[in-house]
């Protein structure tokens, strides 16, 4: 009896994932789809159906279609994916609600590393550069942060370490800006600051795109790993899991995925907090499946924010960050309330 | 057979040392109750048996092969690890709790097979929690979640299980149940090693008890050896009334030693 | 000139004059003696945005912090009515006279601009002078060619359009263009998605020129790197203006006017030629 019990419950548990799964993808896609219908010109339906049957349609609405639209929404796919997977699996690893690569300052330390590399030249020397400066900072952060706030840290810790390294980024940031004899310094940094994704093109993606899918290739593989890691590090190492291996795993995929996206998007808080936490009740709060989950949440929820500021505001486009940050902020301060009682 | 062989271990924190050429055997088949006063390094020697720590000097060998040269993914298929107070730290439910204990026997990119799944089922019916199989964990009271935690040891289907005071904070009712379930470990074949601090009780059910006292083992023997004032109150500062009941030690804790 | 010398008037006229912004520092620079100026805005030096950058040299720099201008002991300072406003209250109230020139986005602006200047020098004569010759270099360079006429759009970094009521939009005016922010309906400075400029197809794009030097991961430059961009201008025209022409409105905007005028002849040549070719057809 209880065999098939076992049995039935794995068929049921594996229903509703298809579902949950099933709902993201549909969302992903049509939340992609709606993202090339909507801009601030009046290209749409009847511009992308004409441009299907004969791609020799109007130059105007193919342009913005493919050269504008296009790259922006899979930038939009990439970064989300990036920002939803990295969250999804530093939560896991830290075994804390509240870490994600914009609140632990791994975003604001990428945003340096690009910046610096802008500044130094060296992305005009060459363009990969610019991503590998955005990696290199991104690197540099989730180390510091591991040093400060490790899995025994706590999220009192972790808040704090979080806040001090964002601060110095940022403040390293506006700091290289300023030396910059570029008169739209201010603006610059509000850019880096505040990620958006307006205008971006298929070199931003060519730049980025091989980098992100790198980082999403290797969180991919920690999901076992995490899983295992709800047991604590002692249990998790008794069953199999070689620590070190998931560190450095952990730390390069998050680097090359959100360094990269950063460097090319700008820093983009809160949607790797708040993805995970809406989708872990769906999956029964398995880290394993939650990274999955999450880094389709993620691609949907940015799609959807990146179609919201273009909706929302008349004239100048907001900026994606300064969304994200609106809707995540208070949604953050909710979840500390809630936690409150687990600090240390 | 002997399972795990720790001889002439050395074990520092830092500069502290903790544990100092202590020697003992796990053998399969077997009830192994670890007892001692607190601090005197018996969770140190469990982890350390598990590879969790690294030895200052001496050596630990799992099948005759010294701990580090065994393949990890071996080990964690023949060891199981059950720590103190085991925690979880997201609400799983507590099927997808215990099969995590399969993880070690599937590459990766797989998922659980019917096989685990059944696996799981008869560690969950074995721990009595098969009506808890789909509760999330941290809504169980403690006694059910240390079942819990056990039926994922369980779920490993390992050779030696290490379990660190799997008793503690137990009524007296699961107490026994707990005891009676390594007992049956045991018998089938499995190497059991738990920590315990309930002297009585691991009388009644360990075939051997080794008392660890300021870091070394100092008596391994059948638990009625074991268990006299000679030993006790050296190592526990106190005075122990010794009864027995059909020829198994009842101890009972009646005052400090002088000096003390 | 030995009357001229005693009157009351030029006795006032100021003798160590500070400015503390590159619009103003252009005027200081054109109407003064050179003597009499005793700072001007570290900008003044900077090639890139300033015309008078040449005359600046061996002048002390300021960057517009009320001590550093005390340090001048000056009698006259000029200042933007675009600077920041607290600096030249607290000046005020330490009885340094400020003068404040607005913006200039029209012709007349800066013709007023520069005789308002003038006048508080004492030097009124060569404004007259420099207005004389800005005048009569603006009438030469600029055209008013009948139809067709290029629709250009004045487009910047951070997708920045220039309406017509901008100095931008005096030169382009000047040249004979129509300005794509009219037709859009936009005045001023205005935030212009790349999409809509792809749309729109203006017949010329004018950027400035920093724009080509800029880095390209700059995201404040990414509108004018855009591929699609790129796209648009491969049957377009960009016009590329030194951006010190940009800066400020002064009568440096006759080179503006002659480099666009010449853009657009060559355009409307190119333009009734293929017409032509049309109507033989």
């Amino acid at each position: 009896m209880s065999i098939s019990s076992a049995e039935h419950r794995g068929a049921e548990h594996g229903h509703r994932q298809s579902i949950l799964f099933g709902v993201l993808i549909f969302g992903v896609l049509a939340a992609f789809l709606v993202s090339l219908l909507v801009g601030p010109s009046k290209v749409g339906w009847t511009e992308l159906i004409a441009l299907l049957a004969d791609p020799d349609v109007a130059p105007a609405a193919k342009q913005i279609l493919i050269e504008i639209r296009t790259p922006r929404a899979l930038l939009g796919f990439l970064v989300g994916g990036s920002l939803g997977l990295a969250g999804a699996a530093l939560q896991g690893y830290l075994r804390n609600p509240l870490a994600e690569p914009g609140l632990i300052g791994v975003s604001a330390s990428a945003s340096l590393g690009a910046v610096l590399t802008l500044h130094t030249g060296l992305a005009g020397l060459f363009a990969l550069a610019l991503p590998l400066g955005g990696i290199a900072g991104a690197i540099l952060a989730v180390f510091v942060m591991q040093a400060l706030a490790g899995a025994a840290g706590g999220t009192l810790r972790l808040i704090l370490a979080g806040i001090a390294l964002s601060s110095f980024a940022s403040a390293l940031t506006s700091l290289a800006l300023n030396l910059a004899p570029d008169p739209f310094a201010a603006m610059e940094m509000m850019f880096w600051m505040m990620g958006s994704l307006s205008d971006r093109s298929f070199e931003h993606l060519e730049l980025a795109g091989p980098f992100i899918l790198c980082g999403w290739a290797l969180l991919s593989v920690l999901g076992r790993s995490l899983d295992a890691l709800t047991l604590g590090e002692d249990t998790a190492r008794t069953l199999g899991i070689d620590l070190n291996w998931v560190r450095s795993t952990l730390v390069l995929g998050v680097a090359l995925s959100i360094g990269a996206a950063t460097a090319v998007a700008g820093s983009i808080s809160f949607v790797g907090l708040v993805v995970p936490h809406l989708l872990r009740r769906f999956v029964g709060s398995r880290p394993s499946t939650l990274l999955y989950a999450s880094a389709l949440g993620g691609s949907c929820l940015t799609l959807i924010a990146d179609i919201s500021v273009r909706l929302i505001a008349p004239g100048p486009e907001l900026k994606l960050g300064v969304l994200t940050a609106m809707v995540g902020a208070p949604f953050f301060l909710l979840l500390i309330m809630q936690t409150r009682g687990d600090w240390q | 057979m002997t399972l795990l062989e720790v001889s002439g271990l050395s074990l520092n924190f830092g500069t502290v040392p903790i544990l100092t050429n202590t020697s003992v055997d796990f053998h399969s088949g077997e009830l192994l109750g670890l007892i001692g006063p607190n601090g005197a390094g018996k969770t140190t020697l469990l982890r350390a048996a598990c590879g969790l720590l690294r030895a200052t000097s001496g050596s630990i060998r799992f099948l005759g092969k010294k701990l580090q040269e065994t393949d990890r993914k071996e080990l964690a298929r023949n060891l199981a690890y059950l720590p103190q107070n085991g925690q979880a730290h997201w609400s799983l439910s507590v099927a997808d709790l215990v099969l995590l204990g399969r993880l070690p026997h599937r590459p990766f990119w797989k998922g659980p097979s019917a096989e685990d799944r059944r696996i799981v089922s008869d560690a969950l019916r074995a721990c009595d929690v098969v009506h808890l199989a789909k509760r999330p964990i941290d809504m169980l009271s403690g006694g059910e979640r240390s079942r819990v935690m056990l039926a994922r040891s369980l779920a490993v289907e390992p050779r030696l299980l290490l379990a660190d005071e799997p008793v503690t904070g137990l009524d007296p009712l699961h107490q026994l149940e707990a005891m009676e379930k390594f007992r049956s470990l045991a018998d089938s074949g499995i190497g059991v090693v738990i920590v315990i601090h309930d002297l009585s009780l691991a009388a009644r059910y360990c075939d051997r008890l080794a008392l660890v006292h300021d870091r070394r083992i100092v008596a391994d023997n059948e638990p009625a050896r074991v268990l006299c004032n000679e030993y006790l109150n050296a190592c526990f500062g106190v005075r122990f009334k010794i009864e027995f009941d059909h020829g198994i030690p009842v101890v009972l804790p009646l005052e400090k030693c002088a000096g003390n | 000139m030995l009357a001229a010398a005693l009157s009351p008037i030029l006795a006032a006229s100021p003798q160590r004059i500070v400015s503390i912004n590159l619009c103003t520092d252009q005027l200081l620079l054109m109407l003064a003696e050179p003597h009499k100026i005793a700072s001007v805005s570290y900008l003044a030096m900077n090639y890139a945005v300033s015309p008078a950058a040449a005359l600046a040299r061996r002048i002390p720099q300021n960057y517009g912090q009320a001590e550093e201008v005390l340090r001048f002991k000056p009698d006259l300072v000029l200042a933007s009515a675009f600077t920041v406003h607290s600096t030249n209250a607290l000046l005020r109230k330490l009885g340094i006279p400020v003068l404040e020139i607005p913006v200039a986005d029209e012709i007349e602006d800066i013709r007023n601009n520069i005789k308002s200047v003038a006048t508080a020098l004492g030097n009124s004569e060569t404004g007259a002078k420099v207005l004389e010759t800005f005048d009569r270099r603006f009438a030469k360079a600029s055209i008013s060619p009948p139809r067709p006429r290029a629709v250009a759009a004045l487009y910047r970094e951070n997708n920045i359009l220039y309406g017509s009521n901008t100095i931008a939009g005096t030169f382009a005016r000047a040249a004979g263009m129509e300005n794509l922010a009219d037709q859009l309906g936009l005045t001023g400075f205005s935030d212009l998605p790349l999409e809509i400029l792809i749309e729109q197809r203006p017949d010329f794009v004018i950027a400035g020129i920093r724009s080509l030097h800029a880095q390209r991961g700059l995201l404040a430059y990414r509108n004018l790197h855009h591929p699609a961009l790129a796209r648009l201008l491969e049957n377009r025209s960009l016009v590329r203006i030194p951006d010190r022409l940009w800066a400020c409105g002064g009568p440096e905007i006759v080179d503006a006017v002659r480099i666009l005028a010449a853009a657009h002849l060559k355009w409307r040549n190119q333009k009734i030629a293929e017409r032509d070719v049309d109507k033989q057809r």
